[in-house]
């Protein structure tokens, strides 16, 4: 998965993500007994959560006896820095939609060059008011 | 005397597309002066009047559309309107009330309005799908992410990524990212916070989305320079803001190069065509913050409201000619 397709996800997808990060790879049947009664959802709900993640490809899973296992396959400062630079870029698009404001948006591509130039503006500029 | 509504509505309809159309044509003639007089105002009158252009061809359109529908049912019963009706001839300075049902309505040009509202409303659907989906993302990202300062004011994301942004639109909040936090100091942070802050305040999350989703009737070049430049004054207003927080322009300066160097270092970027098109943001941000502010007062915003809205006024009788010439040209 590249950063450009971080996944949009759902509470719930967030609340199982969060609970497998916490305690490891784990069974629906753990998940539901874990996320289930503070949502009153059902274990088919877990599962189909589960399922979603899987397909996103932020769980991997492995078949113990008749049930699968869920194990996370991208950690939570992962999944955090592609989410990051997905908004990032987002903010990068002139076709944006103005959701966010970034302090330096990622558009402003100054090269090292145009940076020393700046830089050197700066130091110009503090140097004319005697500063440091 | 009465005025049926199909007619009417189609009447309408065509008035406000073209006052929006002339209203965007006159934009795109006037936009490249005014946008090198407006260079040397300050970001604040910048904002105000850019804001302005982007969203006033579909606002006053759709003034002209509901005042067109609502008029007759108001004085529908009113003699020197409809006296001013018949003198037609010698009558530029009226609405023409009744005339739409005199001349009925065409098939061709309902055809016509249905095809351009379904190309909005597909535009429209457009936009809002993506909207929907980065939402979903933005939503991750705060669920994810947990809330610190004073009042839980801003949220901090655990990310090796440097990032200090604005956003929400009901519920706002400023993000900022556990990289950024732990390379900068004590008062390039507070520069960080006051710049996100007075986004916040502000409330240009909102404001812009706005101007973007009405500016859509315009022009591609003009709306996206015009685009360009709004973004480029609200973060002037914003750097001035965080500026007159920490008491040193240079400072604010200073940062947005160090956050600049670090996002250099490590986001590599994609989609290079899309960024080019706003790649001296920084250099003149730094330029702005280097020289002294502009305090002159100017009246230039009251010079150009006055302007539009005595477009609007003396637009109102070729508007009606225009809207007859179509409904009647084409076939019914």
């Amino acid at each position: 998965m590249t950063r450009a397709d971080a996944p949009a996800l759902g509470d719930l997808e967030i609340a199982v993500l969060e609970d497998i990060w916490e305690f490891g790879p784990s069974q629906a049947k753990a998940v539901h007994e874990r996320v289930g009664p503070s949502r009153s959802i059902t274990l088919n709900t877990v599962q189909s959560t589960l399922e979603r993640l899987f397909r996103k490809a932020l769980l991997r899973r492995e078949k113990v006896s008749h049930a699968y296992r869920y194990a996370a396959a991208v950690s939570r400062r992962e999944l955090l820095g592609r989410l990051v630079e997905a908004s990032i870029s987002r903010i990068a698009d002139p076709r944006s939609d103005g959701l966010m404001m970034a302090f330096v948006d990622l558009a402003a591509r100054a090269d090292d060059d145009q940076l020393e130039r700046i830089e050197a503006m700066i130091a110009e500029h503090r140097a004319g008011r005697g500063e440091r | 005397m009465s005025t049926s509504f199909g007619p009417l509505l189609q009447f309408a309809l065509v008035i406000g597309f073209v006052m929006a159309i002339a209203l965007s044509l006159l934009i795109a003639c006037i936009e490249r002066p005014l946008r090198r007089v407006l260079a040397s105002k300050s970001p604040r009158q910048r904002v105000r009047i850019l804001y302005g252009l982007l969203m006033a061809p579909a606002l006053l359109g759709l003034g002209y559309v509901l005042m067109t529908l609502s008029v007759p049912s108001l004085f529908g019963n009113s003699a020197w309107l409809a006296a001013a009706c018949h003198g037609h001839a010698d009558n530029l300075w009226h609405l023409c009330l009744w005339h739409p049902s005199d001349r009925g309505q065409s098939a061709w040009l309902w055809a016509a309005l249905v095809l351009w509202l379904g190309y909005a409303a597909w535009l429209a659907g457009r936009a809002a799908t993506a909207l929907w989906r980065h939402r979903r993302r933005l939503a991750a990202l705060l669920r994810l992410s947990r809330r610190s300062g004073p009042a839980g004011h801003f949220r901090v994301v655990e990310a090796d990524q440097p990032m200090a942004m604005a956003c929400g639109v009901a519920r706002r909040h400023v993000l900022l990212s556990t990289a950024l936090l732990e390379r900068l100091d004590a008062r390039q942070l507070q520069v960080v916070l006051a710049h996100e802050q007075a986004h916040h305040s502000h409330r240009d999350v909102f404001w812009r989305l706005l101007a973007g989703v009405l500016s859509w009737i315009q022009l591609p070049g003009p709306r996206q320079r015009l685009s360009r430049d709004l973004a480029l004054a609200l973060e002037q207003r914003c750097d001035r803001f965080a500026a007159e927080s920490v008491g040193c322009p240079v400072v604010v300066a200073e940062t947005i190069v160090t956050v600049r160097k670090m996002l250099r270092q490590d986001v590599p970027l994609q989609s290079p065509l899309g960024l080019a098109f706003i790649s001296d943001f920084v250099s003149e941000r730094v330029q702005a913050l280097l020289a002294p502010p502009p305090t002159a007062s100017s009246w230039l915003d009251v010079l150009l409201v006055t302007g539009l809205f005595s477009f609007c006024l003396v637009s109102i009788g070729w508007l009606h000619r225009i809207a007859e010439v179509l409904i009647a040209v084409l076939p019914g």
